[in-house]
């Protein structure tokens, strides 16, 4: 490809975030037309990189940016934003902050409309950019009441609106299940086929995307370090664990039942821990559970599985005494009725910002035991240690890495030693290698007869941890089971390094309950 | 996009609630308040959520309770207490214009989406404000969420334990999270073409269905003012 070819040019591109680097000498041609995956592990640059090339990093207080970036003839450091945005289309990985708009038409006519368009032609976009994501039977549905998987597509809708040539999407599949996914990169292709749009993805999720890419670019500690066909990227697995990424060269099975090895034919003899008795659960006037009857063992490592708006969360916060249920029991073993709730259960958010509230680490882990008078000072060096934050003790827990977040907002759960604890979505914005290792912790603590709740669409996880899966859909349980493990051999990298206690893991959590 | 009620029929509708809650004799609030309600279910409701929620009725139902104890001349009693029954009406007339006051508002800011609110502020001079509040009313949901989390953390980790502690961690956590949020939404409009420096053309704010609106309310006016309920 020569430089003329090219619709994004960067050359020796370095952006320092105060005194961090967090792009140093960057240079890269992406050629109009193109599917380009950019992988790397968590704060390697990729979200650094997709705001060079919107313009949007000359708008961040404290950032030194060096180097020229070309995109599609234009120049973001003398453009603004705004004028670039008909050329490059720029969609955020978190849908329900760019999505500001009442109903979805719209939100897909108000970028045409900043553009000074002529009513017709915003019109003419809209249905445009309906078609192509394939929402225009959602055109007229309030934004707020829509799944994470539509409103993605309705943040990819209000782009293309734009009609840019480039369309770069950062980590767009981090909400979504499979069935929206899928959706999401068919509506990707197809607009690159079509369209002839140069389409730029960053990802973590390397299975997924890799097969749709012409190209894939690692990135590692703000630098290039791989380029070239996804085929030959990829098999330099010594590389990609190394950086802490995954990539399976087989293909998951997506069909959830197929998860399942059998059913659970006899109740384990011990007592639950809960147990959940034609439960109904709702917000407003919809009703999002029904009928729910469940079980909850010590020591058992359950995945809750299902698509977007299964009722997954719901039935999270029912079970954390969130949400009251409309009709139905929740029982907790007599042991643990008098305990108060956060003994009971700790509950992990989907996003770890929103339950990290105090100024520093050491403090955001020991707030709990404190106000419960327990021993706040003994165990907190036990939990800073198991869960890796010593160093980071002293930090201010909104200034850490997304990982270093899920681990903080974890160690301040687990620091009340709840009986059961929950996981929403843990895997959102986390590489595998931090993944990998915060689900060892989690096997850890398994193994001590911690009971733990995960839910996720990730299906390595429900692979390789779970021993028991319940499937939830659209508010019921189609199936409750024990885990079918991986049949293809292969593991990640983490859990051939800690396959023996992985082994004893699942031996255990069969031999109980 | 619908065609009507635009910003410009809406903008005339909060006017012309205000002046008629301002002249009205009491007598004629009830006829109003269907008016708005009218009003409010044409754009689809939305804009009615207040009555649904407790935190209006106990509003409104403080303003009726009040009364008779600071308005009017006592001349109830009622057990060991002096009421004033011309009190209580005036809270009743007080809490009607309060509801139509309050819902005319909701009805038409939450029926606007911030491109109409970008139409209808930079109509009446103020350039700016429009998509700030627009934006501000939509992203109270997600606000919310991250309310409620941050509020049930707390709570789950005995917060209520030290009031005073947990009211201030949540206060700080939910501005941090708002002004966060308020980042996001500006990037995220950046990079789909809004610049508050430019001003693009945008279609009148007054459109001949506004002013055929603006003509029928005037006569409903007349129709209130003039005949007696």
């Amino acid at each position: 490809m020569t430089s003329d070819e090219a619709i994004i040019q960067v050359r020796h591109l370095t952006v320092h975030y105060g005194s961090t680097c967090a792009l140093c000498d960057v240079s890269l041609d992406v050629a109009a037309g193109s599917f380009t995956l950019i992988s790397g592990p968590s704060g390697c640059g990729k979200s650094t990189l997709a705001l060079c090339l919107s313009g949007l990093v000359h708008h961040i207080p404290a950032t030194r940016v060096r180097g020229q970036v070309r995109v599609d003839g234009m120049d973001p450091s003398a453009h603004s934003p705004a004028q670039l945005a008909s050329h490059l289309g720029l969609v955020f990985q978190n849908p329900s902050t760019q999505l500001f708009n009442a109903t979805v038409s719209e939100e897909v006519a108000f970028a045409p409309r900043n553009l000074g368009l002529p009513a017709e032609e915003i019109t003419a976009r809209v249905t445009f950019a309906l078609q192509a994501t394939g929402i225009t039977h959602l055109s007229q549905r309030e934004v707020r009441h829509l799944s994470a998987g539509e409103q993605q597509l309705v943040a990819i809708a209000s782009v293309l609106a734009l009609r840019p040539r480039v369309l770069v999407l950062d980590e767009p599949t981090a909400n979504l299940d499979w069935h929206s996914t899928e959706r999401l990169l068919s509506t990707l292709r197809r607009l690159q086929r079509e369209e002839g749009l140069t389409v730029v993805i960053i990802e973590h999720r390397l299975q997924t995307i890799a097969p749709l890419a012409e190209r894939a670019i690692i990135m590692d500690t703000g630098r290039i370090v791989a380029d070239g066909q996804p085929a030959d990227v990829f098999a330099d697995k010594e590389r990609l664990t190394a950086l802490g990424l995954y990539y399976p060269w087989h293909q998951a099975e997506h069909d959830l039942k197929k998860y399942i090895s059998a059913p659970r034919s006899s109740p384990p003899p011990s007592e639950p821990l809960i147990r959940l008795q034609g439960l109904e659960a709702g917000y407003g006037r919809r009703r999002v559970l029904h009928n729910i009857d469940l079980a909850l063992y010590p020591g058992e490592f359950v995945a809750l599985v299902g698509n977007n708006g299964a009722g997954k969360s719901t039935l999270a916060r029912v079970l954390a005494g969130i949400l009251r249920p409309r009709c139905g029991k929740v029982i907790w073993a007599p042991a643990l009725r008098r305990l108060p709730a956060g003994r009971r259960v700790g509950l992990l958010f989907q996003n770890p910002l929103h339950q990290l509230v105090c100024d520093r680490v050491e403090d955001e882990v020991s707030f709990g035991p404190r106000n419960y008078r327990r021993n706040a000072d003994g165990g907190l060096e036990d939990i800073l240690v198991a869960a890796d934050l010593s160093a980071l003790r002293h930090r201010r827990p909104q200034a850490l890495s997304a990982g270093q977040q899920q681990r903080t907002a974890l160690a301040a759960t687990l620091a009340l030693s709840p009986h059961l604890l929950i996981l929403d979505e843990p895997t959102m914005g986390q590489d595998w290698g931090h993944l990998s290792r915060l689900m060892d912790f989690l096997t850890h603590l398994n193994d001590a007869g911690q009971t733990i709740l995960l839910i996720t669409h990730d299906y390595k996880l429900i692979c390789h941890y779970a021993s028991r899966i319940i499937w939830l859909h659209e508010g019921r349980i189609m199936g409750d089971g024990t885990a079918v493990k991986s049949d293809s051999g292969e593991r990640p990298p983490s859990c051939q390094t800690h396959a023996s206690l992985f082994a004893n893991t699942k031996a255990q959590s069969e031999g109980q309950p | 996009m619908r065609s009507w009620p635009g910003p410009g029929s809406h903008l005339i509708f909060l006017m012309w609630v205000l002046c008629l809650t301002a002249i009205l004799p009491a007598g004629q609030m009830l006829p109003l308040l269907i008016t708005v309600l009218l009003f409010g279910l044409l754009n689809g409701g939305r804009g009615l959520s207040p009555l649904r929620r407790a935190r209006f009725w106990i509003m409104i139902l403080s303003i009726i309770a009040i009364s008779p104890w600071i308005l009017g001349q006592a001349d109830e009693a009622w057990g060991p207490w002096r009421l004033s029954r011309q009190g209580l009406f005036m809270g009743l007339e007080m809490a009607l214009r309060a509801i139509c006051l309050l819902l005319a508002f909701s009805v038409s800011v939450r029926s606007l989406s911030p491109g109409e609110m970008v139409r209808l502020f930079e109509g009446v001079g103020l350039k700016g404000l429009g998509f700030a509040l627009g934006v501000a009313l939509n992203l109270l949901t997600t606000l919310g969420a991250t309310i409620e989390a941050a509020y049930h953390t707390i709570r789950l980790r005995g917060g209520h334990r030290r009031p005073w502690l947990a009211l201030k961690l949540l206060l700080i956590t939910t501005i941090a999270n708002a002004l966060r949020y308020g980042d996001d939404v500006v990037k995220a409009a950046s990079a789909r073409g809004f610049d508050p420096g430019v001003q693009h053309p945008q279609p009148p704010l007054f459109r001949r269905a506004d002013g055929v609106f603006a003509l029928s309310l005037v006569a409903v006016a007349g129709v209130l003012l003039l005949h007696p309920w």
